[in-house]
């Protein structure tokens, strides 16, 4: 039975202590390619949030229902954990294609908000990452939605985070070649220091 | 239909080492560098992985890719690496469970991974099947080569040797402990400076 106290320490722990940019730097790469200004945080985290919830709900419901079965004694009865990777990257495809053609009927506005990141996250990192995560870490379906909720506000915070440091960082005379990638790594790097003091 | 000559493998390499490196100046992919390279096994392990994944789907790509309308093709592009990840996360498995089960995440991800450098490496040209392999298999060299030299320079910064697969070779005895630098400041830290000595020297030049 799951409890409240449970779902905090998920929430708490998701956000801060394993932050998915910080513990597995799960889509680092695209950090460069987010405009700097707070608003295009925003836009991308409410385009992360209409994926990642769906697909992290249809990946734990598969997994529990169809990847592995347990008889009345807990005796494993079959076991395709193995076939992972092909159906969560198969999922993560559908789900951003069906949350692009929903959002194009239903809510076209929403769509064109979110549509600039939306695109590219049939091969993000971020979002196949979290949901290998999830599937070997929850156990029920409230938590794997708590869980890819959390991860991405929290991942949200970062990218607010290092965007508002470069932003000041900027103005100081900083090398050329250290501009963009380099410098947000180097950003990252201080805020999981300051965040790994929570992993006490 | 370009075909291939000595010239141009010679040529395909030194960019796939130096000039356009995927990891050092393109820049692309970077979580799973970032999460293995603290220790060399798990390094050369991903790399072998990431090269035989990128060859092999490359080929049968580029043997179908005709066949492939605009819409479907990235759904099967995908496809086909997470099906050729999951068949060497398999073989993996039978080999070294307890490796496997290390860097499992980081496996997995090598199929984005191998999608984003065949978009990266892809041209306008039309090119021949075993072209296009060749090519993208040069670019997975370099992947690799910067992968293992990575690895190596972080173990000996944070343990003052290097470790593979149970040998051990040590430069220096370690004084102090900079355990810091096995965690993911150091990994972030590492790379951030490590690319930006890189894109300064080359503004410089």
């Amino acid at each position: 039975m799951i409890t409240f106290t449970t779902l905090v320490e998920l929430i708490i722990g998701t956000l801060l202590i394993q932050n998915v940019l910080l513990s597995f730097f799960f889509g680092v790469e695209s950090l460069e390619s987010i405009k700097k200004e707070p608003k295009d945080v925003l836009r991308f985290t409410v385009a992360l949030l209409l994926v990642l919830p769906i697909a992290s709900v249809f990946s734990f419901i598969i997994k529990d229902s169809l990847l592995i079965q347990f008889d009345e004694l807990g005796v494993v009865l079959y076991d395709l954990t193995y076939l992972n990777t092909l159906i969560l990257v198969a999922l993560m495809v559908l789900t951003v294609a069906l949350v692009r053609l929903l959002l194009s009927v239903l809510f076209p506005k929403v769509l064109a908000y979110a549509d600039t990141y939306l695109k590219h996250f049939t091969i993000h990192t971020m979002i196949l990452g979290s949901l290998l995560v999830m599937v070997a870490s929850v156990s029920t379906v409230l938590e794997s939605f708590v869980f890819a909720v959390s991860a991405s506000i929290g991942y949200g915070l970062v990218l607010l985070a290092v965007s508002a440091i470069e932003k000041q960082l900027n103005q100081a005379p900083i090398p050329k070649g250290f501009k963009g990638l380099p410098l947000q790594l180097v950003i990252l790097a201080l805020i999981a220091l300051v965040f790994s003091a929570f992993n006490v | 239909m370009k075909t291939l000559t000595k010239q141009d493998t010679l040529q395909t390499l030194q960019e796939g080492l130096i000039q356009k490196n995927p990891i050092l100046i393109l820049m692309l992919a970077l979580t799973p560098v970032l999460g293995v390279t603290s220790i060399l096994d798990h390094a050369i392990t991903l790399g072998l992985q990431t090269l035989v994944v990128l060859v092999v789907s490359t080929l049968v790509l580029s043997l179908v890719s005709t066949k492939l309308s605009e819409g479907m093709y990235l759904a099967v592009q995908v496809s086909i690496a997470a099906l050729l990840v999951t068949i060497s996360q398999m073989a993996l498995q039978v080999i070294n469970l307890a490796l496997y089960e290390e860097i499992s995440i980081y496996l997995s991800l090598t199929t984005l991974t191998v999608v984003i450098l065949q978009r990266a490496l892809t041209t306008s040209e039309s090119v021949k099947p075993l072209f296009a392999t060749v090519r993208n298999g040069l670019y997975g060299f370099g992947y690799i080569v910067a992968l293992i030299i990575l690895s190596i320079v972080r173990s000996v910064f944070t343990t003052g040797a290097v470790n593979l697969f149970g040998l051990q070779l040590r430069i220096f005895d370690v004084v102090y402990s900079f355990t810091l630098l096995e965690t993911a400041f150091g990994s972030l830290l590492f790379l951030g400076l490590v690319l930006g000595y890189i894109r300064s020297r080359k503004e410089v030049k």
